[in-house]
């Protein structure tokens, strides 16, 4: 089977992929692995938050300093992560910034409107993800999401949202080999499928 | 084919990222098939916007964003949105 191209043409150089390792020497102080950390995985959070962040509440703070400010912080509080295994870091990170993006949404929706009254929930103009699959849809994607192992969550942040490689995934996870990471996810795939079907 | 592997084979095609015609998947999926492929269906959905957005397809302002959000929302149906 052939798989499409990855985002990202460089070949991931092994020592600036987010391993296990790469977090310990993070969490150790090393700020080189602080700033291959930062460097691998900001931009691709970046572009998966900006799908995710509805253009008024973008306004008030640029995607990139919330993802920059939520990692620095995960950075900060990297020996309270409990790390129970490759990948966690990600899984960590992602519902950091989704709780920011979610804070931000709710602190956009109570500020006055230019009248002096609050916005109501109705006025709020959908994320450009909720517009393209319906935020009832997408709803039902997190909360099956979130039924799902760790692992599989993680396996399916790095290659449906973030459009790692096999290869990536593989070495993120510690997996032996693409072809493991493929099953894998596809595994997930289908878990997920399963409770999402069952919901509707 | 059973139904895991029907499924196996269309959640392999969205993690790949190969296209699919749900249309017809959907139309000869059978009752132990429907609610997975039409989770599927979306989970490709949310798969292509994000292939879409990580490889700069959609640009990250957020007019660009809106106008390529109403082409993949042209794509499903209006009972699920």
């Amino acid at each position: 089977m052939t798989e499409a191209a990855p985002a990202d043409d460089r070949p991931p150089a092994p020592e600036l992929m987010i391993t296990g390792d790469l977090l310990s020497r993070a969490k150790g102080g090393d700020r080189a692995a602080l700033g291959a950390l930062m460097e691998r995985y900001r931009p691709r959070l970046v572009r998966w938050a900006s799908g995710r962040l509805p253009a008024y509440a973008r306004s008030l703070l640029d995607t990139n300093d919330l993802v920059q400010e939520t990692l620095l912080r995960a950075i900060e509080v990297l020996d309270s992560i409990e790390v129970r295994g490759p990948g966690v870091f990600q899984a960590y990170v992602r519902q950091a910034v989704l709780n920011r993006i979610r804070d931000q949404v709710r602190w956009a929706r109570r500020r006055p409107g230019q009248d002096g009254v609050p916005e109501t929930l109705e006025d709020a103009a959908p994320s450009p993800l909720e517009r393209a699959i319906g935020t009832e849809t997408l709803d039902r994607y997190e909360r099956a999401l979130a039924r799902l192992t760790e692992d599989d969550r993680r396996l399916l942040h790095l290659r449906i949202e973030l459009d790692f490689s096999y290869e990536e995934v593989a070495a993120i996870t510690e997996r032996g080999s693409r072809d493991a990471a493929r099953m894998a996810v596809q595994r997930a795939l289908r878990k997920l499928a399963d409770v999402m079907g069952h919901e509707r | 084919m059973s139904a895991d592997d029907k499924l196996d084979s269309l959640a392999g095609s969205v993690s790949d990222g190969r296209p699919v015609d749900w249309v017809h998947e959907e139309t000869e999926a059978n009752v132990d098939e429907e609610s997975g492929v039409r989770a599927l269906r979306d989970v490709s959905l949310i798969a292509e916007f994000s292939r879409d957005l990580q490889r700069g397809v959609i640009d990250e302002d957020a007019t660009s964003s809106d106008e390529r959000a109403e082409d993949v929302a042209s794509e499903v149906p209006d009972d699920d949105k």
